[in-house]
């Protein structure tokens, strides 16, 4: 009963076109209603769970993410990337993903990748005659890679509830986030082999110079994930304290070196930053609320032996769980998504033999997917805006890369466990 | 960009003005104090340094900023939404009934929510002199919990806000939504 009516109430809330903080809210309503509990004890209980240093690292690298999207560091990486591959078919499209994935690993935010990158590329996308719909969708499916490619703050979230090592968390979606990168790239080359008019430039005679050059400027930039890294696997800092100094950092490169912001710009854009900050923790408050309720009235047992009277196999258990992920991830934010899917789903696959890392690879690789799926696809609703193309427009190659792209690497990142668990157990042991 | 606000009577308007003003500082000063409280942590901490128990006054901070961004996001109506059904609806009267029920839900779930904020708070009020405070510096749980009464109180009056609007201005867009930023 419990388990239908908050499904109910979030799924019909937000098809309506709810906020997702509001639809938790019912939820909750929900819960005092059947469950008899005192109202009074339920925001204490969020607050509690939520005074938590470790939490802090969400918000800071948001901040961080916000500098570097106002501070113009996508272009020399976009620079480099071209540099490399732009004189090839299919060329400035695959440099469009590889730049998000660098940039996104910066700035940690596939909204910041999306703005930055979309809005330099697509310009020169549509000038190169490739086709609109593809590239804005490509540019849009390739925006959530920094939650794969680490440093990621879904990643210091996951740990912090599901009490693993962050680490090894954001190493688990390295080789997912090298899968999605190639994969994107192979179904963008496949699908612009009917378009004949595309515009290839030369590659430069002086190659070697340009790219020093280049290197030089993006430079400043790509070092940001080796502090924060460095950093944390360094035994310097704590991850939090990694995402303190990266907004510190990405202050004056902004400012100074990149020239994108002035002081004065600097605190409307950490106003900006809080205003989201504000959108993801209200909903984290929520939620937070929400699970701890849901797990005093033992729902993820219920869950775990709804699914096991299904089936005890592990592999339909996986795909079992996979489609319960892509549902929540349907209707809610990555965020949300992942504060609710590890209390509730984490039992049932350790309940199978995975490895708490290795399901931090599949739900990052399941959240980034979430992003871009309708109809809660903020990416995509944005991507429209920032690409000005159409959302009907971006709705069937998002599918095709949802498809070719984004399925399989669920499924490899789910079915082999190496892949996400070979490079945390070869570095961190 | 045109604030709700400016839409209200002016005697509502106003007031709400100069409160968005406050909360828009608070939000900017808690941003760059918890940036620049972890450099000072990890420098203080490589010179042998420690800052003492720095993460209860942070936290308190943090929780003002993030409840105080959450009310500049209702303002700006730019909290996360599935938005199919603005993309799937064309019928414009359609449309607007749904904007309708969408934001009475908003507001009465808020106005829920800020009720058990403010039991929250009587609560603790009530309990004086024996207040929770924190471990080491005893500051009272009060402080950042009236933050988040606060902040749904105005979330309320937001929710509330847009609703007005969208009754009285009916020819408005029926997605009201701001552009979502980073």
């Amino acid at each position: 009963m419990i388990i239908f009516g908050s499904i109910a109430i979030i799924c019909g809330l937000l098809l309506l076109g709810v906020s997702v903080y509001v639809a938790f809210g019912a939820v909750l309503m929900f819960l005092a209603y059947t469950g008899g509990h005192d109202v009074a004890g339920y925001l204490p209980s969020g607050e509690w769970k939520m005074n938590t240093i470790v939490l802090l690292a969400i918000p800071l690298f948001m901040i961080a993410g916000g500098i570097m999207e106002r501070g113009r560091i996508a272009a020399p990486l976009i620079a480099l990337a071209e540099l490399f591959i732009g004189h090839i078919k299919g060329g400035l499209p695959a440099a469009s993903v590889l730049a998000s994935g660098v940039f996104g690993s910066i700035s940690g935010s596939a909204n910041a990748t999306l703005t930055c990158i979309g809005g330099i590329m697509m310009p020169h996308l549509r000038k190169a005659n490739y086709p609109d719909g593809l590239s804005a969708a490509l540019i849009v499916n390739a925006s959530p890679l920094g939650l794969l490619i680490p440093p990621s703050a879904s990643h210091i979230l996951y740990a912090w509830v599901a009490q693993q090592s962050v680490l090894k968390a954001f190493l688990s979606t390295v080789i997912p986030g090298i899968i999605l990168i190639t994969l994107l790239i192979i179904v963008n080359q496949v699908c612009l082999r009917k378009y004949n008019d595309v515009k290839v430039t030369e590659r430069p005679k002086d190659f070697l110079p340009m790219f020093g050059r280049q290197s030089i400027k993006a430079f400043p930039a790509m070092l940001m994930p080796g502090i924060i890294l460095g950093g944390i696997y360094g035994g310097i800092m704590t991850p939090t304290e990694a995402a303190g100094v990266a907004v510190i950092y990405a202050i004056p490169i902004a400012i100074y070196v990149y020239k994108g912001l002035t002081w004065k710009t600097l605190a409307e854009t950490v106003q900006n930053s809080g205003v989201t900050i504000g959108i993801v923790m209200i909903m984290i408050f929520l939620v937070l609320i929400v699970s701890r309720f849901l797990i005093f009235e033992d729902i993820p047992n219920i869950a775990k032996d709804m699914v096991y009277s299904v089936s005890d196999n592990p592999i339909v258990i996986l795909l079992m769980v996979n489609l319960v992920m892509i549902l929540i991830g349907m209707l809610m934010d990555d965020i949300s998504g992942l504060l609710l899917s590890t209390p509730l789903l984490l039992p049932i696959v350790q309940g199978v033999g995975m490895d708490p890392i290795h399901f931090a690879a599949v739900l990052g690789v399941n959240l980034g997917m979430a992003n871009v799926t309708p109809p809660t696809a903020p990416l995509l609703y944005l991507g429209a805006q920032v690409t000005e193309t159409p959302v009907n427009r971006l709705l069937w190659p998002t599918l095709l890369f949802i498809i070719f792209a984004w399925m399989p690497t669920l499924v490899l990142t789910t079915f082999v466990p190496s892949l996400s668990l070979w490079l945390p157990q070869l570095l961190l042991g | 960009m045109t604030s709700v606000t400016d839409k209200l009577p002016v005697a509502v308007g106003r007031p709400l003005n100069l409160i968005l003003k406050v909360m828009r500082l608070i939000v900017t000063v808690s941003g760059f104090v918890m940036a620049g409280t972890f450099l000072f942590v990890v420098l203080v901490r490589n010179f042998g340094g420690n800052l003492f128990a720095f993460e209860e006054w942070l936290m308190a901070i943090s929780f003002w900023g993030f409840f105080m961004g959450a009310v500049l996001a209702s303002e700006r109506r730019m909290h996360i939404n599935a938005d199919i059904l603005s993309v799937i609806i064309t019928n414009p009267h359609l449309a607007w009934w749904r904007q309708l029920v969408v934001q009475i839900i908003e507001f009465v779930v808020t106005m829920i929510i800020s009720y058990w904020a403010y039991l929250m708070v009587r609560d603790e009020i009530l309990s004086y002199p024996i207040w929770q405070t924190t471990a080491a510096l005893k500051i009272p749980f009060l402080f950042w919990r009236t933050g988040i009464f606060l902040s749904f109180i105005f979330m309320s009056v937001f929710a509330a806000a847009h609703l007005y609007v969208h009754i009285v201005d009916r020819n408005a867009p029926a997605s009201g939504r701001a552009e979502v930023t980073s």
